[in-house]
């Protein structure tokens, strides 16, 4: 190895593992700009790219999900996911974190998700029913429980849990409790994208509540609650 | 493609560079003076498809793992979406911080517990933006020192163990660098083989056991990151069973502390283990 080339190499190496450790690459988030939490919603999974044949999900016509009430219960209502960077190695501990504010009003992007569920043709009305005894038609309390997304190796993911309290007629309210996970490629770690995966964790747990509302609808009682697997 | 080759360049770097460990000097440890304390535990909830580490890119998981996901994702939500909803939604009302919280001030309650001294404890539900991180770095010229500890929990896959890791980073002197920096990580086995049992074991009697779990993640934390503050001396080799992503393997490490039921050992880089020999 010629002298040159051996008084480079450490300049290379440091060079190289400044550059591995520089947060404007690995960091990509405008922490200083909370999240929008604006729903929009993502194509139908049957239309996405890479995605397997799947059913598409339609409530037969005429059923009715009236919503009186959204709350937000989430234990902490400040922030909506964390930037998290690990080294993969087997005593890996956090390096560097950052946390994701929430802006915006996430009942409202609550209630917009569960309005996006008209393309299931269902009829969503935020309001008390003005009759309880009517027909296909189903009435629920809604709480928003837990919104949150992460980085996960080059992928980004997200956990949103809503929770609905259906009112029957005669009967008491029956809890249940709808999960989405949403997943998406990370590219650079931008706000966008963060809360775009929000969003398909959101769209998730909405298609499960439009699920058991459309058997409310058909008289049908809601499935019991998924046993552990 | 191109996105994960420039990852997998940047994190073998990462990983060749130096140690993470950085032990207190001496001189430093004379100068410390009062410590403000922050636990940072960032999420929200047990992240259930998070890739562990522990699993090499060379080994098929880690990155490589992070790639399959990414091309099947669409594909894949429906059903972690159900297995989230089976074994994420029995816990979701037993909260880390809140159990943390209490270890916490439990264990500086006592003054004797940790070698610097704590003039403020607390525990965040998020990082710090980055200005207000960084002044308060600047404030240690003048002011106390500034320790954070960023924690994260996790059930292996299988749910085979609870794992803690927290990266320990001391601030003094109003300077840039923290003057220790540590890796701690404490798992306990959680007992049992099916999934609904151990999820029922977990969750009986108002979560009594996920509680503990969670509380003594915390104590055995500060007590790992108190004697290598104090520098603490290896001792002979001990080997403990230690799940990584749902997988049981022997880790070896000198050991620093004998405490009844738990190996603490530091592996070669300095990472401190705080292992529990069986489930509670």
């Amino acid at each position: 190895m010629t002298p040159l080339l051996q008084a480079w190499r450490p300049a290379v190496f440091r060079a190289l593992c400044m550059l591995g450790a520089m947060p404007g690459i690995s960091h990509a988030l405008t922490e200083t700009e909370p999240l929008p939490m604006v729903y929009e919603a993502a194509p139908e999974p049957a239309e996405r790219p890479n995605s397997t044949p799947a059913p598409a999900l339609r409530v037969t016509s005429g059923c009715t999900l009236y919503l009186p009430r959204i709350d937000d219960t989430r234990l902490n209502k400040a922030n909506v996911g964390n930037l998290t960077l690990m080294l993969p190695t087997l005593h890996a501990t956090p390096v560097k974190v950052q946390s994701i504010r929430a802006g915006g009003d996430p009942v409202e992007w609550t209630r917009s998700a569960l309005q996006y569920a008209s393309r299931y043709g269902l009829q969503v009305v935020s309001a008390v029913p003005p009759s309880t005894g009517a027909t296909r038609q189903a009435t629920a309390e809604v709480a928003l429980r837990l919104a949150h997304s992460w980085s996960s190796g080059l992928n980004l993911v997200s956990h949103v849990v809503l929770q609905a309290s259906f009112r029957m007629p005669g009967t008491e309210a029956v809890v249940r409790q709808y999960h989405g996970m949403g997943t998406r490629a990370n590219w650079a770690n931008g706000n966008g994208e963060f809360m775009s995966v929000l969003n398909l964790g959101m769209e998730e747990a909405v298609r499960g509540l439009v699920v058991d509302v459309a058997a409310l609808c058909d008289g049908k009682p809601l499935p019991a609650r998924a046993p552990a697997p | 493609m191109l996105r994960f080759w420039l990852a997998l360049a940047a994190l073998s770097l990462l990983g060749a560079c130096a140690p993470f460990h950085r032990p207190l000097a001496a001189a430093d440890r004379n100068k410390v003076g009062e410590v403000d304390l922050r636990v940072v535990v960032a999420q929200e909830s047990f992240m259930f498809s998070a890739q562990a580490p522990g699993v090499s890119a060379a080994t098929g998981g880690g990155l490589i793992g992070a790639l399959i996901d990414s091309s099947v994702q669409q594909s894949r939500q429906k059903d972690m979406s159900a297995e989230v909803q089976a074994i994420v939604g029995p816990l979701l009302d037993y909260d880390y911080r809140a159990e943390a919280a209490r270890a916490l001030e439990a264990q500086l309650g006592e003054p004797s517990t940790f070698p610097l001294k704590i003039r403020s404890a607390q525990l965040l539900p998020a990082m710090p933006a980055k200005a207000e991180h960084e002044a308060r770095i600047a404030a240690t010229k003048n002011g106390p020192s500034y320790m954070v500890l960023l924690l994260q929990y996790a059930l292996e896959p299988g749910l085979g163990a609870f794992t803690t890791r927290t990266s320990a980073l001391l601030w003094q002197d109003g300077r840039s660098e923290p003057t220790y920096r540590a890796a701690a990580i404490f798992q306990t086995p959680v007992g049992g083989v099916a999934r609904a049992t151990v999820l029922r074991r977990l969750t009986a009697d108002d979560g009594q056991v996920l509680r503990g779990m969670m509380r003594e993640s915390m104590t055995q934390t500060l007590h790992a990151v108190a004697l290598d503050l104090a520098g603490a001396r290896s001792g002979p080799v001990k080997t403990a069973r230690f799940n990584v992503n749902g997988s049981w393997v022997t880790l070896a490490g000198q050991s620093f502390d004998e405490r009844p039921g738990h190996v603490l050992f530091r592996d070669q880089d300095g990472a401190l283990y705080s292992v529990r020999s069986a489930a509670p």
